[in-house]
């Protein structure tokens, strides 16, 4: 009678295999740099200076000073053009400094005659500013 | 180094350590720098104690140090509180400073006191 009980049973009995969740994950897709400085407002800062903007900068500087003449370009010396003795070119020179946060050495200090060298002196020891980001957001 | 070098040199470097020592202080750094600019310029001795032209850029080398070390900017920020801005070039002293005993007649050498002949005190 077990026995027949127990074969009726196998034969209703069904079988269940427990379902189980394929989960298919998704492949990261490429996020390009600007949806990412949009999305985490990363705001880059400018980091490099053209000759013009130094130029630019450099006579806003310059016309801060007693000087004889308003116009300034790359070839205008220091002494003969702008009238200025040692010391107000060492004045102007320091403010360049402030104004770029640069170092003019001894040496270049001593030899700078013209604009135009300033400028290139700037552009080959400016340090770029560094990228910024909110911090809020983070 | 020629005596127009190292006074060009000092300069800078004088009109550098009143941006470090006065910055934001605009009236201050100004006044600094014009009472600089005037000794530079003076050929004779500004304070009339004839100094020569090496002891006055001496000065104003000592002044520079000074500006950046020995001088510290604060803001009231309370009643009775003040913030200082102490920056990298502050000169900092160290406990070890407090703790060096001062030297006195009676610690030690053959010193005698109350001019005594020079006996050893123990």
């Amino acid at each position: 009678m077990l026995r027949n009980v127990s074969r009726q049973l196998l034969r209703s009995s069904k079988v269940y295999l427990p379902q189980v969740a394929v989960v298919r994950t998704q492949t990261p897709a490429f996020v390009s740099p600007s949806i990412i400085s949009k999305r985490f407002n990363i705001t880059q800062s400018a980091s490099t200076l053209t000759k013009e903007d130094v130029l630019t900068r450099s006579v806003s500087v310059l016309r801060g000073f007693e000087v004889k003449t308003k116009d300034i370009d790359l070839q205008t010396t220091f002494v003969q053009d702008l009238g200025m003795d040692s010391l107000d070119l060492n004045d102007a020179l320091v403010a360049l400094e402030e104004e770029f946060d640069v170092v003019f050495d001894d040496k270049t200090a001593n030899e700078i005659k013209t604009v135009g060298e300033v400028v290139d002196f700037v552009l080959a020891n400016y340090l770029p500013t560094e990228q910024s980001i909110n911090h809020t957001i983070r | 180094m020629s005596q127009a070098s190292r006074a060009l040199k000092a300069y800078r470097n004088a009109l550098r350590a009143t941006s470090v020592a006065f910055k934001n202080d605009l009236p201050t750094l100004n006044a600094a720098r014009n009472e600089i600019r005037t000794h530079m310029k003076s050929l004779e001795d500004p304070k009339g104690t004839n100094r020569s032209i090496d002891e006055r850029l001496k000065l104003l080398e000592e002044v520079t140090v000074f500006l950046r070390r020995n001088i510290v900017q604060g803001r009231k920020v309370d009643e009775d509180k003040y913030r200082l801005n102490i920056h990298k070039d502050t000169e900092l002293g160290d406990n070890d400073d407090i703790k060096k005993k001062k030297d006195s007649p009676s610690s030690g050498g053959f010193t005698g006191c109350c001019g005594g002949s020079g006996a050893k005190t123990s």
